[in-house]
């Protein structure tokens, strides 16, 4: 399990994270909701080891990961897609997806499962990534992430940009990651497809969380959404 | 490994290289003096491309690599009566310990920081060797002619002095160079210092330790630059402060920008041309450094990657 425990985390002098505490079970999409500027993606980047952890902890099962340098926590089964994708944009799709293979030594039946996840990325394998679709671009870096064998996916806005149809395919993709036992930590503007996909929403706000909700109950009684997000879902 | 790629630049980079074993046959005594010296720049030129082409790390302090491998070399052989073998094994060695711990250094900062770093214990270095005159000779540097002896290949015997020798040997440097360089470069290894280049954080984010890759490059960069330096003491024969000067550091960073930086063959273009382009100038106009710089201009304009990314961007897609 994914533990966060009274985290509170900064950037330089500025402390963005309060107290946070939160729990994802494998195989659990966890949805986080709430303004710009609420410190979503400061959370995820926390988990990463990108922010400075002040106080608490963050651990997966017995791993302590807030003690861990940011290179090597991919390694204990920490996936991140970062917001606005960050491919490699000169290396062609199958080199960035073979940068994740390398870290955990993964054979190519991972490689083969990743393009059963993403058919489209097949045809694309020997393109500069820097050439794709914004579409395209996120299911490469869904696709990288996944070549680590995460345990737990951190995803940051993946439909930031794309069209309605690309943000379906990359709902269905994180739908099928549920299956897989893969716990996601799902960052995300698109409030319907959210609540349709997570198994619990937590509202933040000023850095802390504020409400923690059942997507149904949601659906039913918006005003939380009003309240931590500011509009009404059709669900 | 993309076998591709490497089956094409195998075959490109030695075409080029048959090329310049076959000019020595033919070219008149000057210009065979200057190709020599163009092979061993461009040496130079590679290893500085090897940290600013594939890590993105600018830096303004490779002149210490090359004068500290051209210093260790020259002094070991003054010194310590070593033969120019063990001269040279001595210079590797010795760059490598220098880059090294330079770079532990030097790789906390990144950016413009990085820069300034680098101009700092490039310029530290240069004032120390001038510092210690009495064992460095200081600005009048030394000859090593009459300590090189000569030396037999196939039962003839041969001076480092002499044009024929000078030429191959820097041809054999250039060549191991662009081996090396392009196996490296095409290996998986390579493929991480790229996705270094291109995003620095995202390759850490992978879980890759960013910090290690970076120093590995820097510590070839600088062991190709000190070998190169050493190289050029042994078959110039001439040891001086001009090599540890600023301008020698900012010279591989035209070469490099020139032909294209990121480019395995790239920086030899470069040098090859502005060697040349300085030798034409210069000899119309002593102001021949406006001219250079209103040249480069245009070619920067015209090639924004510099030659060889230029073409690698239009028709050589391969080209490592």
């Amino acid at each position: 399990m994914l533990k966060i425990n009274n985290l509170s985390s900064r950037y330089a002098q500025v402390k963005v994270l309060n107290k946070v505490t939160l729990k994802v079970k494998e195989g659990e999409i966890l949805g986080l909701l709430g303004r710009n500027g609420a410190g979503k993606s400061t959370l995820l980047k926390s988990i990463m080891g990108l922010v400075e952890v002040v106080s608490g902890s963050i651990s997966l099962d017995e791993n302590i990961l807030s003690e861990q340098q940011a290179h090597n926590i991919p390694k204990y089964g920490i996936g991140y897609v970062p917001q606005g994708r960050r491919l490699f944009p000169e290396l062609m799709v199958e080199e960035n997806l073979k940068m994740g293979l390398l870290v955990r030594d993964s054979s190519t039946d991972v490689l083969d499962w990743v393009l059963s996840l993403f058919p489209l990325l097949k045809s694309r394998m020997k393109q500069k990534s820097g050439t794709l679709s914004g579409g395209e671009q996120q299911m490469v870096a869904t696709a990288r992430a996944l070549c680590l064998q995460p345990k737990y996916l951190l995803m940051d806005e993946p439909s930031e940009g794309l069209m309605p149809s690309m943000t379906e395919t990359i709902l269905e993709t994180v739908e099928k990651l549920k299956t897989e036992n893969v716990g996601i930590l799902l960052v995300e503007q698109k409030i319907e497809g959210t609540l349709r996909v997570s198994d619990r929403i937590v509202f933040m706000e000023n850095g802390s969380i504020s409400e923690e909700s059942d997507p149904q109950k949601l659906a039913e009684n918006p005003e939380s959404l009003m309240k931590y997000v500011g509009v009404k879902a059709r669900y | 490994m993309r076998k591709n790629s490497l089956n094409h630049s195998l075959l490109f980079q030695g075409g080029i290289l048959m090329l310049l074993f076959l000019l020595q046959f033919i070219l008149p005594t000057y210009h065979h003096s200057s190709v020599s010296k163009i092979m061993l720049l461009a040496s130079y030129a590679i290893g500085y491309n090897f940290l600013l082409g594939y890590t993105g790390l600018m830096s303004l302090g490779h002149a210490m690599f090359f004068s500290s491998g051209m210093y260790s070399m020259g002094l070991g052989i003054y010194y310590l009566e070593l033969s120019p073998l063990n001269g040279v094994i001595f210079s590797a060695s010795f760059s490598l310990m220098v880059s090294l711990i330079f770079g532990l250094f030097a790789l906390r900062t990144s950016g413009v920081s990085f820069l300034i770093v680098t101009l700092m214990f490039g310029q530290t270095f240069y004032l120390s060797i001038l510092y210690f005159n009495e064992f460095t000779f200081g600005h009048d540097g030394f000859s090593l002619a009459k300590y090189l002896g000569s030396f037999v290949i196939f039962g003839k015997e041969y001076l480092f002095s002499n044009p024929d020798i000078r030429y191959n040997f820097a041809l054999l440097l250039l060549t191991s160079y662009l081996l090396i360089t392009t196996f490296i470069l095409l290996s998986p290894v390579g493929r991480i210092l790229i996705a270094i280049r291109e995003n620095e954080s995202r390759t850490q984010l992978l879980g890759y330790n960013v910090f290690y890759y970076k120093l590995f490059a820097l510590v070839l960069s600088g062991t190709f630059s000190g070998v190169a330096g050493a190289m050029h003491g042994l078959l110039f024969s001439y040891i001086g402060t001009t090599f540890a000067e600023i301008h020698h550091s900012i010279s591989p960073l035209l070469w490099t920008l020139l032909g294209g930086a990121g480019t395995v063959i790239g920086p030899l273009f470069g040098t090859g041309i502005m060697y040349y382009l300085i030798d034409f100038i210069s000899e119309i106009t002593k102001n021949y450094l406006l001219v250079v710089g209103i040249v480069l201009i245009l070619m920067i304009i015209w090639f924004p990657l510099g030659i060889m990314g230029s073409v690698r961007r239009k028709w050589l897609k391969w080209l490592p």
